[in-house]
């Protein structure tokens, strides 16, 4: 009885079971002339198909159908549910001839197994849906790689503003004498806006190309805004920058250049207020050159620091940035 | 201390800074013209040059202050070692490549 039963099963299900595999497996001639015999005939359906989901031996032609319903359904939900019922198949299929002939050792297996199950992990909509993910996964994290790389690159070259707890405390008093012969200190510069450069006469390259820079800018920004700067030099090198020196010096750059010298101790007042590093170097008799920081100050009419341009500034680029500064502080 | 000279000195005004850097134009280019040829004559901060260009040499010296002499002297040798390790040691150079700035190779 049991046997002819189990055959009964074995020809529906392999039935069933053909009408699905048969485009899939290539070996289901092999697997059908199998399952012709008995024996291999539940082996056939042991892992190959199934035909219920629950257990019982009864209710095994009752589910046929409901197992076909459950392709029905799984067919709408996912592409090749062939495969995924295949799967299925073989993962209950074990199950329910083991509640049929066992206990219930895997009851916690059969449990799951006695809900509705759609299709195995894998099909061609998870593996759509993988894709999609991945490569959007992907493409998020490209552009966000692209954003962050752009930002870096525009923070070192943009200018940022000043934090908004003060400036810099750079300036303040200083006592000089001008290119006349007059005495200076820094209240006669209030009222108008200062660009100052450290530098000295003897100096090869440098401080010329510097000065020619810094009053051609002026010019340019008298031109555009018409607004005055105020050129301002001061000497780093005291001793041999007498008054006549820096005269005729300055003279040649522009007529609105001041330019400042005084003595040792004054000069290193005023650089300790600015912050210039200036130091004798190649010291050879009497002749010697003067190290000293290539930096341009601007200063606003009150006298207080706005910014400073290095040599890295051309012409335009120093116009451009005392124009905003100026347009700034308005 | 006051200047010892008293006087203005001339040579760093306009005028003479222009007649400076001509003839160190001038010198320069000598150089740079022999550059073939074994340099005999040793200038200041460790600078040689053939002796092709002495003459040019000379008058340099004596449009240029000293100091800026050995200024120049010194910009130029530093020019020149960093054109040399610019242009050879390929050989001992591996890839030298950036991180990729993107995922997907453009």
């Amino acid at each position: 009885m049991g046997s002819y039963r189990g055959l009964v099963r074995g020809m529906i299900g392999l039935k069933r079971c053909q009408t699905i595999l048969q485009p899939l497996h290539r070996r289901s001639p092999q697997l059908t002339a199998l399952s012709r015999t008995s024996a291999s005939g539940t082996l056939f359906n042991r892992y190959l198909c199934s035909v219920s989901t629950t257990s019982g031996g009864q209710s095994d032609t009752k589910t046929l159908p409901k197992s076909d319903y459950d392709k029905g359904k799984g067919d709408s939900g996912s592409g090749k549910t062939d495969t995924s019922e295949g799967q299925s198949d073989t993962k209950t299929l074990p199950k329910s001839d083991y509640d049929k002939e066992k206990g219930d050792s895997r009851s916690g297996k059969t449990g799951s197994s006695k809900k509705d199950v759609r299709g195995g992990p894998v099909s061609w909509l998870s593996l759509i849906l993988l894709l999609i993910t991945g490569g959007g996964i992907v493409v998020y994290f490209d552009r966000e790689k692209k954003r962050h790389i752009e930002e870096l690159k525009s923070r070192t070259s943009s200018v940022k503003p000043g934090p908004s707890a003060g400036t810099a405390a750079i300036g303040g008093p200083f006592k000089l004498v001008d290119h006349n012969g007059n005495i200076k200190t820094d209240k006669n510069f209030l009222g108008k806006w200062t660009l100052i450069y450290f530098g000295f006469t003897h100096c090869p390259d440098i401080c010329p190309d510097e000065l020619q820079k810094m009053v051609t800018a002026i010019d340019k920004i008298k031109e555009k805004t018409k607004m005055e700067i105020v050129p301002v030099f001061i000497s780093v090198d005291p001793e041999r920058d007498t008054v006549e020196q820096i005269h005729d010096y300055v003279n040649e750059f522009h007529p609105r250049l001041i330019g400042l010298t005084g003595k040792p101790d004054e000069i290193r007042q005023v650089a300790r207020a600015f912050r210039v590093y200036y130091m004798k170097t190649d010291e050879q008799d009497s002749d010697y050159l003067v190290d000293h920081s290539i930096v341009m100050y601007l200063m606003n009419p009150k006298m207080e620091f706005v910014k400073f341009f290095g040599k890295n500034y051309d012409v335009d680029t120093l116009t451009e940035g005392i124009i905003k500064e100026i347009t700034a502080h308005k | 201390m006051g200047s010892n000279q008293g006087g203005v000195m001339a040579d760093v005004l306009s005028k003479g800074r222009d007649n400076c850097y001509k003839a160190r134009d001038a010198f320069y280019a000598c150089v740079e013209k022999e550059a073939d040829k074994q340099p005999t004559e040793i200038a200041t901060a460790g600078l040689l040059f053939p002796s092709q260009c002495k003459q040019s040499r000379a008058l340099y010296v004596s449009s240029c202050r000293a100091s800026w002499v050995r200024h120049f002297d010194r910009q130029f040798c530093a020019k020149k070692r960093v054109q040399r390790l610019l242009d050879s040691d390929d050989s001992r150079r591996g890839p030298m490549t950036l991180p990729q700035p993107s995922t997907f190779k453009t």
